[in-house]
């Protein structure tokens, strides 16, 4: 009879001494060994070092691989889970780019470093007696993973929970308090040791159950993971230490149909944060990056309160028609998606009554997944923006590209977002974000925001700027958020909503149209006024009659779609289309949808739309836009409109000027992109008055040279400066509008300025600029203060003056309330609109005297300075600039009556051997100095400028001098005007005889007006507007002829 | 006078050195090595270590009042107490109790003053990698409840600077051997074993302790606790085995000792109550096959093996009330001893109401004799040993190789005091008989308890040196 050992384990001593003739129990003993209970993973720490973890992790395979063997060698309960909660480490980080994709920012896994060489010293320094209790042991026990350990941490709310240590043995370890808890009775949901894991989350897995959740073998999961576990450990670099691991995985070989040796391993190596390579004893740790993995959608489905316009985006396709639906639905396709996808997809989707079924068909094969308004479960959650009281639209510009890709420099992207909810903050703009990508060889690749500091990027998205913010009470109606892509175009949008229900996301795919590349090549000219601003342009510089820059063709894609009709015009019917809450902001923040030449049309008011408050970093369309819809329509309570932008020479000045020259020329650009033109070879015309001199003039040339350059990426040649003055002759010319052309004088009066031109025989021969264009006639003369509201046509009007247009009667309240508004600024909004309030009746009615004094006393200026020059008197003078306008509309229409009125003031400074000075007042007015400039061959000579004081062919070199010798030159000047005055008193006997001036009883106390008190406002204003703020060195630009002039019409005004 | 250092580590380890000392008691033979028990475990009031304590005292009231005459030192005496339990305080001149080594009232978390560590500090991670919650929030007074991995850093630290082990070191001499006993299911055993023969291997300052033949015995799961739901402790017998699997897998390419032994059972076959505080475990026979281990380890060659070995012992039978038949051959050294033990209990007990004796007169076996401390203090171990065996004999196993006649039936038949094996002493007239054959061969008259301990061992070892 055989001994019975007094060992847990029987192995047939013979005899009853004690004898080592068994030796050592192995591992292959241990297999025989029954086990009471192995469910409580609290008894696996049994072993006499600190490492126990590792070593139980290891057993636990080395017992799972002895269960495979032989089934009846039961591993145990809490030898699974270890392996089962080891395989979902390895499962996790192979599926990371998948649970990331489907995550949102509060969740994270992070990859921290322990290096035992740092570490160390902080473990013996602040917890000595593990430290040296590890430095005992780690060498020995954990020699292979040569002093350094990787954690696995997932953080939920800025909470970290460990879920796995590296392990030299097993790949990793998952901590001891994520071991679950037993339940005797089995039925209880899992919950872990730890009670730092009580609010641990499910996390589920890709395949379907939860990770850490439930007991997974490896034979259970899933076979592409499967496959790349089966590769990963078929490696000879793996370190001898993982062999118990390795054979587990690998026993599956012959037993799992789903481990197919041809299975090509589409994985990236698993980065730590410190970027270091996540190897653990030869295991390269991987994450999936195959698309067969892809999480393709998001949990969300955003259904936009309207159609998507199939003209601008890639549409999802309703795979039933649906054509009546008054909906679409933004791509939900995960960012995941969008970086791994490669060449053609389609989307489709299924509404049911209960349901929508998305599916995504690529590279032949189909990938579905369910929403429904709850979401849940396997659902995705379908987000109704209109349910959720949003409105919303975004705008693109341009919306076109050019054939040239380093010409497609900058897009805009304004996106405008209005919360319905009552009683409620409205949701906030920060909470919408948007993502770009451009495709690259085929695949989505994203596109970082460059830090505005940053100069030196290629391309990239700047930092988006919220402009708005939703304010009903102060006249905001929605948010508005701006983003700007340079050197770059965009391919796809990721739009994120932070809604109060949760956030959601979608994909936009832009359908660009892009630019044929032709010959074509375009001429533009802008005439950047005081007041107004033209353009237009001309191709190939052909003898056609120019026109003013007009599209057929938005610039502006939307997203909404809208039907075309020809009932209505373009512009209205997709401004109709934007949610009413969210229009104005459109509006009044960006660029119009198209230059219609009707609603949006040039010229346009020379303004910029500006925030209040703060403006010391102008930025084009963040803080500030052309005002097309100034003197149209109300702004925003947040906005104000700047007017003088020309004449600004502050540093502000400057960069709202350049600004507004951006704006311009980036229409430019669309235009010419939507004429297929050849944008390399566009030429740019702009003007200058004769009164821009020095710095002023430089910094013109500046800007538009450096504008160009960036907008358009031309090069200075193609940008050239023609004076205003004697543009218009040359259109005219063309035009053949002069009986002679031997002598032609053209007087071009602008809102600011006046400028001469003096032809002879279609030769250029002075010219001459002065600030007195037609905006005194609306302002307070010199005075010092910008709300100052002297001006009478203002005082007397201003109560009186209503419309009916409630939008229109709400600015004209509003800027007659706003101190900040001048009364030139509010007068012009009458004139604009003067089909609405007939104050050009009023005025003719009331202040003919005026305008003719304004008139006589430019035509006068004009004879007496060509007189001065011993130039011939003109046979014709031309008449144009906007300001000119004021001549036949408010003086007389008649061509008879002004004829009269300069042949007699010609006469006056000519002798009366001049018989009749042929007057034109072109119907093209303004344009003719765009056109003018079109027409201007390069080579054409320049005239010579004419400094012209009123008396006298003497220029002064300087103010210096001029002060010297203004007590001789006021003489000579009162004399002129005195002898003006007198003249006068003729041209309005003139205007009365030809019964333009009916009923005028006010003769005396006209010229009681005009001629008091003139030598005083000469003094008076020759010392502020001259002697003071002008250094003695500086020419002076102008004449101080018209220094008493100005104060008299301010007092005609007041009459 | 070589030396074996006997490391007691945890509660198996005091139980096993209770036997050592009984066998000690009983005669097993040392091979002339003085026994050092060094007794290891953390719990700070667990009553058997202070009984072991008290135990291994009476111990040495006995030998020393054996091999003293006075301050002289006499050679020690074949059989009954024959081997030299010293204490290694005294050893080293000490007074202190070196023999209290660790006491910590702290959590191992406070131990170890985790609470240093800023929050962010990346070692948090590796802590919560190598303990759990619970590892943490474990109050060290009552042991590691079951986590080695908590005791190894706790012992770690508590050897690192312990006087004992500076002692120890000091103390240990070229031949002294080293002996530990542990146990492999629970905490404190099974993370001090291999922390100390790591301990050991490393004193590379003391070549005597680092160059020493080294055994250790470890027990292997030999008894069960009841269902701790039902007691709310923390130790789950039901998962011994389960860890003695996961740490003979360690031990596997761990172990330092040069002899290994191994002991336990297949199936447990005993359940104590289940309170960590207490453990008051009646002694078992597995505990009494430990204690062996270390007299086979003493017997081995001075030489250390080139292999390690690891060594492993049966019973003839598996029954659950083992007499010698069952037990082997192998074990009649024990049983010997055993019945020697009680056969000197029988006579001690009945020898002081003796008064036809004839030693009374001859060698002043007196009432003042047996009022002496000397004799009362045999008395009192040997109603400590009576315990001992009673316990063996009760437990499941049983260890039940004697039939003990009741002391008060001074006519019982004594001649089948050992089972299954006929001893020529037909009742205990043959003992006394034998105590004065002896007293009449020895010529000297001093130190009358030297004297008795002598005749009462020659005596008895008359009749059971034939079980063999």
């Amino acid at each position: 009879m055989s001994s019975v050992d007094l060992n847990i384990i029987e192995r047939g001593l013979k005899g009853q001494e004690w004898t080592a003739e068994k030796g050592p129990i192995t591992a292959g003993d241990l297999a025989k060994i029954s086990e009471q209970r192995t469910n409580n993973s609290s008894a696996l720490n049994a072993l006499p070092t600190p490492f126990a973890r590792f070593f139980v992790v290891k057993e636990a395979f080395r017992r799972a691989l002895e269960e495979l063997k032989n089934p009846k060698k039961i591993a145990g309960d809490a030898y699974n889970r270890l392996v089962s909660d080891t395989l979902d480490i390895f499962e996790l980080l192979y599926n990371l780019t998948y649970h990331t994709g489907r995550w949102d920012n509060s969740r994270k896994i992070s990859i921290l470093e322990w290096d035992m060489a740092t570490q160390m010293p902080v473990l013996k320094r602040d917890v000595p007696i593990l430290g040296h209790a590890i430095e005992n042991y780690i060498k020995s026990d954990l020699k292979a993973a040569n002093g350094k350990l990787f954690f696995v941490v997932f953080t939920e709310n800025g909470k970290d929970y460990l879920i796995a240590t590296s392990s030299p043995f097993t790949g990793f370890v998952t901590p001891p308090d994520l071991d679950k808890k037993v339940d005797p009775r089995g039925k209880a949901q899992t919950t872990y040791i730890g009670a730092r894991y009580k609010n641990f989350p499910l996390l589920h897995r890709k395949s379907g159950g939860s990770y850490f959740n439930e007991v997974r073998l490896f034979g259970d999961r899933h076979k592409d993971f499967k496959n790349y576990m089966f590769n990963l450990v078929n490696s000879d670099s793996l370190g001898k230490e993982l062999n118990e691991f390795r054979d587990y995985i690998k026993q599956f070989e012959h037993l799992d149909a789903d481990i197919v040796k041809t299975w090509e391993p589409q994985v990236r190596q698993l980065k730590s944060d410190e970027s270091s390579d996540v190897v653990v004893n030869g295991l390269p740790i991987g994450v999936d990056n195959g698309i067969s993995t892809v999480n393709f959608f998001n949990d969300t489905l955003i259904q936009l309160p309207f159609r998507l316009s199939s003209q601008y985006y890639r549409a999802m396709i309703f795979a039933d028609g649906k054509d009546d639906r008054d909906f679409d639905y933004l791509l939900p396709l995960s960012r995941e998606t969008l970086e791994l996808i490669e060449g053609d997809f389609t989307c489709t989707c299924k509404v049911t009554t209960t349901k929508t079924i998305v599916t995504l068909k690529y590279k032949g094969q189909e990938y579905t997944k369910e929403y429904n308004t709850d979401g849940g479960g396997s659902f995705g959650r379908i987000v109704r923006l209109a349910k959720e009281n949003i409105n919303f639209n975004l705008a693109v510009f341009p919306n076109i590209l050019s054939p040239n890709p380093n010409e497609n420099n900058y897009f805009k992207i304004m996106a405008v977002v209005n919360d319905t909810t009552t009683d409620y903050r409205p949701f906030s703009i920060d909470k919408l974000e948007l993502d770009f990508f451009y495709k690259e060889e085929g695949k989505f690749v994203g596109i970082d925001t460059i830090e505005s500091d940053n100069n030196h990027a290629p391309f990239g998205v700047r930092p988006a700027v919220i402009r708005s913010k939703q304010d009903l009470n102060k006249d905001v109606d929605a948010s508005s958020k701006f983003y700007e892509l340079f050197n770059h175009q965009f391919d796809a949008i990721n739009l994120r909503f932070g809604l109060d229900s949760g956030s959601c996301e979608g994909i936009l795919l832009p359908n660009w149209k892009t630019s044929q590349r032709t010959a074509d090549a375009y001429t533009y000219a802008v005439d950047l006024g005081t007041t107004n601003t033209y353009i237009s342009c001309t191709k190939n510089n052909e003898d056609n009659e120019p026109e003013q820059l007009s599209m057929k063709e938005p610039m502006v894609a939307y997203l909404h779609d809208f039907k075309k009709s020809a009932q209505y015009s373009l512009i209205s019917l997709i401004e109709k289309g934007i949610a009413e809450n969210c229009r104005k902001n459109f509006n009044t923040e960006f660029v119009p949808a198209l230059i219609d030449g009707s609603i949006y049309r040039f010229p346009v008011r020379t303004a910029l739309c500006v925030p209040t408050g703060d403006r010391s970093k102008p930025s084009l369309f963040d803080n500030s836009n052309i005002a097309f819809f100034y003197e149209r329509t109300t702004g925003l309570g947040n906005q104000e409109i700047l007017t003088d932008i020309k004449w600004q020479d502050s540093s502000e000045g400057d960069k709202q000027l350049r600004l507004f020259i951006r704006e311009l020329l980036l229409i430019i650009k669309t235009d010419v992109l939507q004429k297929n033109g050849l944008l390399s070879a566009t030429k740019l015309i702009w003007f200058r008055p004769l009164s821009f001199k020095g710095t002023l003039r430089d910094l013109y040339t500046k800007l538009w040279n450096e504008e160009a350059k960036l907008i358009l990426n031309i090069a200075p040649s193609q940008v050239e400066c023609v004076s205003e003055s004697e543009a218009p002759y040359y259109y005219f010319r063309k035009k053949n509008a002069f009986q002679s052309v031997d002598a032609v004088s053209i007087v071009d009066i602008g809102g600011g300025s006046s400028d001469f031109i003096y032809f002879a025989d279609s030769k250029p021969q002075i010219a001459n600029s002065v600030h007195f264009g037609c905006d005194v006639l609306w302002g307070n003369g010199f005075a010092e203060f910008d709300n100052v509201r002297d001006n009478g046509i203002f005082n007397k009007y201003f109560e009186s003056i209503h419309f009916d247009d409630p939008e229109l009667e709400k600015l004209n309240i509003q800027m007659r309330t706003n101190r900040k508004v001048s009364t030139k600024d509010i007068i012009n909004f009458w004139l604009s609109n003067d089909d609405k309030c007939e104050i050009t009746k009023r005025l003719r009615e009331d202040y003919k005297p005026l305008f003719l004094y304004h008139f006589a006393s430019i035509v006068y200026f004009m004879a007496t300075m060509y007189k001065a020059k011993n130039l011939a008197c003109p046979r014709s003078v031309l008449f144009c600039g906007n300001g000119s306008r004021y001549i036949d509309g408010l003086l007389s229409a008649n061509t008879p009556t002004i004829t009269a009125i300069v042949t007699r003031i010609f006469q006056e400074v000519y002798g009366n051997d001049i018989k009749k000075v042929q007057v034109v007042l072109p119907d093209v007015r303004k344009e003719s100095t765009c056109y003018g400039g079109l027409y201007r061959k390069k080579d054409v000579e320049v005239p010579t400028e004419f400094n012209f004081q009123g008396v006298s062919n003497r220029e002064y070199e300087n103010v210096e001098a001029l002060v010297n010798d203004f007590p001789v030159l006021r003489q000579s000047l009162l004399k002129s005007l005195n002898n003006f005055n007198t003249l006068y008193k003729d041209l309005l006997r003139i205007l009365i005889s030809n019964s333009e001036l009916e009923n005028f009883t006010q003769m005396d106390d006209v010229m009681e007006v005009v001629s008091s008190d003139i030598e005083d406002s000469l003094n008076k204003n020759f010392k502020t507007q001259v002697k003071e703020p002008l250094h003695e060195s500086e020419v002076y630009h102008d004449s101080v002829f018209f220094l008493p002039i100005i104060d008299n019409i301010l007092k005609l005004t007041q009459l | 006078m070589k030396r074996v250092f006997v490391f007691c580590i945890g509660g198996t380890g005091l139980r096993v050195m209770k036997s050592v000392t009984m066998l000690l008691a009983a005669g097993m033979d040392a091979k002339g090595y003085t026994v050092v028990p060094v007794l290891i475990d953390p719990h700070m009031d667990l009553e058997e270590k202070r009984n072991l304590q008290n135990l291994i005292g009476e111990y040495e009231s006995v030998h020393n009042s054996i091999v003293y005459s006075g301050d002289k030192l006499l050679d020690p005496l074949k059989g009954f107490f024959e081997t030299d339990i010293a204490d290694l305080a005294k050893l080293n001149g000490q007074q202190n109790d070196i023999s209290e080594p660790i006491a910590e009232k702290r959590s191992f978390g406070q131990y170890l003053n985790i609470g240093k560590l800023k929050s962010e500090d990346v070692n948090n991670f590796l802590i919560q990698t190598l303990f759990s919650q619970a590892n943490l929030d474990n109050d060290l007074s009552v042991g590691f409840k079951g986590s080695p991995n908590v005791g190894t850093v706790v012992l770690g630290e508590m050897i690192k600077g312990a006087d004992w082990f500076q002692a120890f070191c000091n103390a240990c001499q070229k031949g002294d051997r080293i002996f530990i006993i542990s146990s492999i299911f629970g905490g404190t055993g099974a993370s001090g074993y291999p922390l100390l023969e790591k301990k050991v291997r490393q004193s590379t300052d003391h070549p005597n302790v680092q160059q020493a033949i080294m055994g250790a015995v470890s027990v292997l799961p030999y008894f069960a606790l009841e269902d701790p739901s039902t007691t709310d402790s923390d130790i789950d017998s039901a998962n011994f085995l389960t860890k003695t699997k996961s740490a003979l897998a360690y031990y596997e390419n761990s172990v330092e000792s040069d002899y290994l032994y191994y002991i336990g059972e297949q199936s447990m076959k005993k359940t104590y109550p289940n309170d960590e505080k207490k453990q008051e475990d009646t002694a078992h026979f597995i505990e009494l096959v430990a204690a062996t281990a270390l007299f086979d380890f003493l017997s081995k060659p001075d030489d250390r093996p080139d292999i390690k070995q690891a060594m492993s012992r049966a019973i003839k039978e598996d029954s659950d009330s083992l007499s010698l038949s069952k037990l082997g051959d192998a074990y009649c050294d024990i049983v010997k001893a055993v019945a020697d033990m009680t056969l000197l209990s029988r006579l001690v007990h009945l020898l002081p109401e003796e008064s036809q004796f004839p030693l009374i007169k001859n060698r002043g076996f007196n009432k003042e004799f047996y009022d002496d401390k000397a004799f009362v203090n045999l008395r009192n171990f040997l109603g400590r040993f009576s315990q001992w065996y009673k316990e063996l004999a009760e437990n499941t196993r049983a260890f039940t190789p004697l039939t003990v006649a009741s002391q008060d039936d001074r006519k019982a038949k004594l001649s089948n005091w050992v089972d299954d094996f006929s001893l020529d002493a037909n009742d205990e007239s043959y003992y006394l008989l034998e105590m004065i054959k002896a007293s009449n061969k020895d010529k000297n008259d001093s130190h009358k308890f030297r004297r008795f301990m002598d005749y009462s061992y020659k005596a008895i070892n008359k009749y059971t040196s034939k079980i063999k």
